[in-house]
């Protein structure tokens, strides 16, 4: 289990959503068609705000698209 | 006290709290968040913006040791951003992508005689954008189940385009309320039994009267809660409670800008008489104007902003010219360790208008009047007639100017302007000659009338 970005171990559930987060980030790698292309990363706006939101991480994501 | 994911008090629609992990974090907590946010917004911004490459040359960020390094680095103001507009155009040196790499691009509502700013944002800042607004409406009691009417123009000046996304996420039935005549609009709000009304303080006062000649009753309404944004009037207690005295709702303000994208502050339901800070998205330093140096908890000063927000248009220490004056978050009895701006934004630093909601700028009002050669003296009036502003241009012409000319001059300065200032309806009065003040030295042509002159 890891910690947050102020050091606090994370709760199951925390740990949960940044492991969909990290999910959706490597399904945007993939060469999908445009429609999971789309809405995954639709699906990634929407989830960073809940990790971010947690303190469970913080970056952006342009480069993949989002 | 700490909250995590989970605990049964705080879940679900019985939290009094958007992100109650964070919006109750200890003081040294909620800084260290920031700390650890800005370190990482200002590598971002170093490595991906022209603009900061250039101006955050020599900062590294593991010398950000503490919050209070943050005053290291250099401030950015309106007019740099504008210049670099100018300079590359469309959308200046500050962003980390372009267009193409957008999803929306809105920009500021009034205009300082150059054109508007232009704000690029991506899926992930457009997505951001609401959820600033939802820590808003769910402080302020808004839950699934309401039927919100956002009465908006849903153009190109952002407004409430994120408070519209932010009532969908919660799951708020929604009633877009643009393209409406106030008629249609009063109606609508009657007609589908909205809970929620959100518009700008003077429109909201403009369709509590529209729905006196109308005979409709909102006082009776289902309507519980008007939020408020764009014109610091919100906060200020007469208007306030005229609003809710007109609507028999609580009225809660928020406030924001378009170079954020989104509001920063929020009146929570404790209504405290001012609004909390969003502080785990930005940060609000509070600065003398002159000397750029922080003032104390209770002073009036200069907000300036760093958001995290955006990655598009990453934003350090924005000079805004917004007037606050910052008070501690226990001022308020609702919890939250998030400061509060007492009496919200209470005008502006410098001598920008908020007429009907647009921003107007007197500088960019003497760029046009100069585009009129005819014309000798100028004065700008602002009235207030019953509930709504108006603005009228007083104008002098030169004493060779043949009669017949003010016929053509008229509607050509009333077009200019209504152009300029996003339709905005301003008289235009002949002054005799020798009727308006001359000056020598710093001339003072705009006159505000109002006894409570918003954004002055």
């Amino acid at each position: 289990m890891g910690v947050d970005l102020i050091g606090n171990q994370l709760t199951e559930s925390e740990q949960r959503l940044l492991d969909v987060y990290e999910a959706l980030k490597r399904l945007c790698a993939e060469d999908l068609p445009p429609v999971a292309a789309a809405n995954v990363r639709a699906a990634l706006a929407q989830i960073h705000n809940a990790v971010n939101g947690l303190m469970l991480t913080y970056e952006h994501l342009t480069d993949l698209g989002v | 006290m700490s909250y995590i994911l989970g605990a049964e008090e705080l879940v679900g629609v019985q939290s009094p709290y958007w992100n109650p992990k964070v919006e109750t974090l200890e003081r040294d907590r909620l800084e260290a968040l920031q700390l650890a946010k800005l370190r990482r917004q200002v590598g971002w911004a170093a490595a991906r913006s022209p603009w900061y490459r250039r101006t955050l040359d020599g900062i590294e960020v593991e010398s950000l040791r503490t919050i209070d390094d943050l005053r290291r680095l250099p401030t950015l103001t309106r007019d740099q951003w504008l210049s670099s507009q100018f300079e590359h155009p469309p959308y200046g040196e500050l962003p980390t992508i372009d267009g193409a790499g957008a999803i929306r691009v809105h920009t500021t509502s009034g205009t300082s005689g150059r054109g508007p700013l232009r704000a690029l944002d991506s899926r992930k800042d457009w997505a951001w954008i609401a959820e600033m607004w939802a820590y808003a409406i769910w402080g302020c009691g808004v839950r699934p189940g309401d039927t919100a009417y956002i009465a908006f123009g849903y153009g190109s000046f952002i407004g409430f385009w994120g408070l519209h996304y932010a009532m969908e996420k919660i799951g708020v039935l929604n009633v877009p309320g643009g393209a409406q005549s106030t008629e249609a609009r009063v109606r609508q709000i009657i007609d589908f039994g909205a809970t929620v009304v959100a518009s700008t303080p003077t429109y909201a006062l403009r369709m509590a009267q529209e729905a006196e000649q109308l005979g409709i009753d909102l006082t009776g309404s289902t309507v519980t809660r008007v939020i408020l944004s764009g014109e610091p009037a919100g906060s200020i207690p007469q208007t306030k409670a005229l609003i809710e005295d007109r609507w028999g709702a609580q009225a809660f303000d928020t406030a924001g800008m378009t170079e954020i994208g989104t509001i920063m502050v929020f009146e929570c339901a404790h209504q405290p008489g001012g609004t909390h800070i969003i502080e785990d998205h930005v940060i609000e330093e509070v600065i003398d104007p002159g000397t750029l140096q922080p003032v104390a908890y209770g002073e009036r000063g200069e907000r300036m902003v760093t958001s995290f927000g955006r990655g598009a248009v990453p934003l350090l220490r924005y000079r805004t010219g917004d007037l606050v004056c910052k008070v501690p978050a226990r001022t308020c009895s609702c919890g939250r360790s998030f400061d509060i701006y007492e009496g919200g934004i209470l005008g502006r630093v410098d001598d920008m208008k908020i007429i009907r909601g647009t921003n107007v700028y007197p500088r960019a009002i003497e760029a046009i009047v100069r585009e009129f050669g005819d014309v000798d003296e100028f004065q700008t009036v602002i009235t207030r007639e019953r509930l709504r502003d108006e603005i009228t241009l007083r104008v002098e012409l030169k004493s060779d100017v043949p009669d017949g000319r003010w016929d053509e001059l008229e509607p050509a300065l009333h077009k200019r302007l209504a152009h300029a200032h996003e339709g905005l309806n301003f008289r235009i009065q002949r002054a005799g000659a020798g009727e308006l003040p001359r000056f020598e030295l710093k001339a003072r042509r705009t006159v505000d009338r109002r006894e409570q002159p918003i954004g002055a």
